[in-house]
């Protein structure tokens, strides 16, 4: 189930500001998945490092 | 002067209060309690310390009939007298009972008659009601359907 | 993405058994309306279609679950089905369904779900994913409306419209996701080993972070307390407002029989004066004061009197000469004045003129007959009056009775759930209080402070600390950035999102409301405010509320690409029937599908409207089988097909059964 467009478009808007563009679509990725209960609490951690090393670089 | 017994007052008290009570003035209640006096030719022992003065005259609802009620005084008067009626007879208890100088016809005479008839009337009515009804329809309903049939019967009248 | 809502089913539970089928349609809006006498079980119903959307009953604890057994026919089970029709733009459309058993033995419940009919029906509530994110109360509550909902969505000091953008559109999911990376983070950094210098802070740290854990346990916990709170909140004000208004359907009685029993008291006043005033005629008493006065009439005429005036005599006493000539000497004139004694005076002979001539005149009026059709009709006065006295005074009597013990009950329980929610919301707002410096709570122990948002930057500059000294800064850094995307995403598209549900607003108003009345959405903020030009007001017209919340509701699920029913608890209660048939005109427009639970006192000006401006409507009415609805089942049609029989249930589908139906039960709770 995809993230709603204004969300979406908020996210990329918020990667901008914080200077991580490149990983807007990782974080809407994320975000879709957690939403549609995918990623149940206990297994957030492995896409959660993911993230921060996509953010890091 | 219209005397009435003086705890006519205190036992009607809810009657003549009641919201568009038919009994204006305590003559009202006088005229009821003078019939049944009449009717049952009750005029008991009767003490001036027993009754209180309440009108002069009658008020305007018994005017059409001050002829009435004077004539039956009369009536009742010679009714009391066991002797043959004649003309003298007649003659002298109208000049006895009406008085022309009075707007009720009536002379003391007849006042005091009347007070008597309506204290005897009084004790007979408290007597069968203790405690009357405070509605005054439920009152006139007991006063015709009850305590008129027991007055003027054969035996006295 | 389309739902539409097939039906339901209950056995073995509070409400009568029964089964309820609709009829949607695609290609035309459908319209269902389901009636119902007070006491049947609307409400339950109501809350079983929403645990079954949300799944939410298994939360229930035993003693709740329990509350749903049917207390006329105890049984071990019971059963609740809901049905509805899923199309996807993709996908052919399919069944799913709900199912909830409960078990009355051990006080549980349990789920099952088809979604699949290749697969058949599965434990658990399994719902299609693509519905999920829709599921939650907050979105639920949005389709599934009961009537104080429309008030809640324009009230200042709720934040109902909010928090509805925020459930449809995964906003209030970004909030928790938030909390889970600041836990996954604490939770993997703390595993961390450090050099002995830095052991303090990261105790420090620690302390701070347990302290943080505390308090939003206690957040999550003063929230979860809140909901059923609110819950019951909603429905005591309901049924307060209801007591109020059955009240005055009592008072409106009352009124009635005063002006009633004042008319005959007129009357009756007016009779009992005619009758004593017959009576002040001595002649109406008796007929033996009518004789013995007639008697006393006659004897006066053989008498001849009152005969020669008293006068004369005494003129001729003063007289010369007598009449017949004869002089008048000291004799004459005594045995004169002796004689002339009796003789009545000229006013005397008047009175007994007028007495004897009364006597006739009155007489002659006189008729006991009349005086005894005076008494009598007095009699069947009093009788009347009597009558319609004991009538006022049992009515009387009893609204004091029902006012005192229910209005009590309930108004302990309202005014108990108005002071343990403010305690609450008081308590959480504490939790969530920015104000202040966390450079000044640093410096102090971790439970002096209960605010989130300090203890929150206390912690992040610790872990800056730590993380500089363990070389993790990098990572703590990503993580904040990605909190911050997060949560500024989260604000951005809320703002937008109320901007753009604000437009659609207005532009389905403008279908609903009536030509003339001027009214607009001109935000959506925590709640919706409404109002025209540079006017803002805080609430509208009952019709104009009830549009509004039904805009809001339908510009929600269509903009979030779900569009579910609507389905209506008192859909028009508090309208006046103006109002009502300006509804019933455009209803058909507002969504795809519309159901209405209501009861008999709502037809008036709804239904017919309905009736006119809609084609597919489905008429409904349900009833217990008890005795004290055998008026019901004797006015059944007689075509068997619109009818539905269970072992307590009726469901009757004929349109002028429902027209005609009236509810003769005394007002009782479902």
């Amino acid at each position: 189930m995809n993230v709603d467009s204004t969300l979406s478009d908020a996210i990329k808007k918020a990667c901008n500001e914080e200077e991580i563009s490149h990983a807007s679509d990782a974080i809407i990725k994320f975000v879709e998945r957690y939403i549609s209960n995918e990623l149940p609490s206990k297994s957030i951690s492995t896409p959660l490092q993911d993230l921060y090393e996509l953010i890091k670089d | 002067m219209f005397k009435i017994h003086k705890d006519v007052k205190n036992w009607a008290k809810h009657l003549l209060k009641a919201k568009e009570t038919p009994f204006d003035t305590q003559l009202d209640l006088y005229y009821l309690c003078f019939i049944v006096g009449i009717g049952l030719c009750k005029s008991p022992n009767y003490k001036s310390e027993h009754v209180v003065d309440i009108i002069p005259r009658y008020t305007q609802p018994f005017q059409n009939y001050r002829e009435i009620y004077a004539a039956l005084l009369i009536v009742s008067e010679l009714r009391n007298a066991s002797i043959e009626m004649t003309k003298e007879l007649v003659s002298k208890k109208m000049t006895s009972i009406l008085d022309t100088y009075d707007s009720t016809h009536l002379s003391d005479e007849a006042f005091g008659l009347m007070n008597q008839y309506a204290f005897g009337g009084f004790e007979a009515i408290r007597k069968e009601l203790p405690n009357p009804p405070p509605n005054p329809h439920d009152f006139i309903k007991w006063y015709y359907d009850v305590m008129l049939p027991k007055c003027f019967t054969d035996d006295k009248w | 993405m389309n739902i539409q809502l097939l039906g339901w089913k209950t056995t073995g539970l509070r409400c009568p058994d029964t089964e309820i089928q609709f009829n949607p349609s695609t290609a035309e809006s459908s319209i269902s309306l389901v009636q119902m006498p007070n006491g049947t079980g609307k409400s339950t119903i109501i809350e079983l279609i929403e645990a079954a959307m949300t799944g939410s009953a298994s939360g229930w604890p035993p003693s709740y679950v329990m509350e749903f057994i049917n207390t006329d026919n105890p049984s071990d089970f019971g059963t609740f089905e809901l049905h509805f029709n899923l199309s996807n733009v993709d996908q052919k459309s399919r069944k799913v369904s709900f199912q909830i058993d409960f078990d009355f033995v051990v006080g549980t419940v349990t789920y099952s779900t088809l979604e699949n009919v290749n697969v058949g029906l599965v434990d658990g509530w399994e719902p299609p994913s693509e519905l999920i994110p829709f599921l939650k109360d907050d979105c639920v509550q949005v389709f599934v409306f009961k009537g104080d909902k429309v008030e809640h969505l324009l009230d200042k000091n709720r934040a109902d419209a909010e928090m509805s953008i925020k459930a449809f559109f995964g906003l209030s999911n970004i909030d928790e996701l938030c909390d889970h990376i600041e836990t996954e983070f604490q939770k993997v950094n703390s595993g961390i080993k450090t050099e002995q210098g830095h052991s303090k802070k990261e105790n420090q740290l620690n302390d701070w972070i347990l302290h943080r854990r505390l308090l939003k346990d206690r957040e999550k916990t003063l929230e979860h307390e809140l909901k059923p709170l609110r819950s019951r909140y909603d429905e005591s004000h309901l049924k307060v407002q209801k007591l109020m208004s059955g009240q005055s359907v009592n008072n409106e009685k009352k009124e009635k029989y005063e002006t009633e029993l004042n008319n005959y008291k007129n009357n009756l006043d007016k009779a009992t004066r005619y009758a004593f005033d017959s009576l002040r005629n001595p002649l109406f008493i008796s007929n033996k004061i009518t004789s013995r006065l007639n008697e006393l009439h006659n004897n006066l005429e053989k008498f001849k009197l009152p005969g020669t005036s008293s006068v004369f005599f005494d003129e001729l006493c003063n007289a010369d000469n007598c009449i017949c000539d004869r002089i008048m000497d000291e004799k004459s004139i005594s045995a004169i004045k002796k004689n002339s004694a009796g003789f009545l005076s000229d006013n005397q002979i008047n009175i007994v003129n007028g007495i004897k001539g009364d006597i006739i005149e009155f007489t002659n009026l006189a008729d006991e007959t009349k005086n005894k059709n005076i008494f009598d009709e007095l009699n069947a006065m009093i009788k009347n009056y009597n009558s319609i006295n004991n009538t006022y005074t049992a009515h009387i009597t009893k609204m004091k009775e029902e006012a005192t013990e229910k209005h009590r009950i309930l108004m302990e329980e309202y005014e108990y759930l108005v002071v343990d929610i403010q305690k609450k919301e008081g308590m959480l707002k504490v939790l969530n209080n920015q104000e202040g410096s966390y450079k000044e709570a640093k410096k102090k122990r971790p439970k002096d402070c209960n605010q989130i948002p300090i203890v929150d930057k206390v912690i992040e500059s610790l872990e800056e600390e730590i993380a500089l000294a363990n070389d993790t800064l990098k990572e703590l850094n990503a993580k904040n950035k990605l909190i911050n995307v997060l949560k500024q995403s989260s604000k951005i598209a809320l703002s937008d999102l109320k901007i753009e549900i604000g437009k659609k607003c207005n532009e389905k108003l403008k279908a609903i409301i009536p030509e003339g009345d001027w009214l607009e959405v001109k935000e959506v903020d925590k709640n919706i405010k409404i109002g025209y030009g540079d006017r803002t007001q805080s609430r509208g017209s009952g019709g104009q509320n009830v549009a509004v919340a039904y805009s809001f509701a339908t510009s929600l699920l269509e903009r979030s690409g779900a569009e579910f029913p609507l389905i209506v608890d008192h859909p028009v209660t508090a309208l006046m029937d103006s109002a009502r048939r300006e509804l019933g005109k455009k209803l058909a427009n507002i969504c795809h599908q519309f159901i209405g639970f209501i009861i008999d006192t709502e037809k008036s000006g709804f239904v017919e409207s309905l009736s006119t401006n809609s084609k597919n409507i489905k008429y409904i009415t349900m009833f217990k089988k008890i005795s004290a609805n055998e008026i019901y089942m004797s006015n059944l049609p007689k075509d068997t097909s619109k009818v539905y029989k269970s072992e307590n249930g009726i469901v009757c589908t004929d349109k002028d059964f429902f027209d005609n139906f009236e509810d003769v039960n005394e007002y009782e709770e479902d």
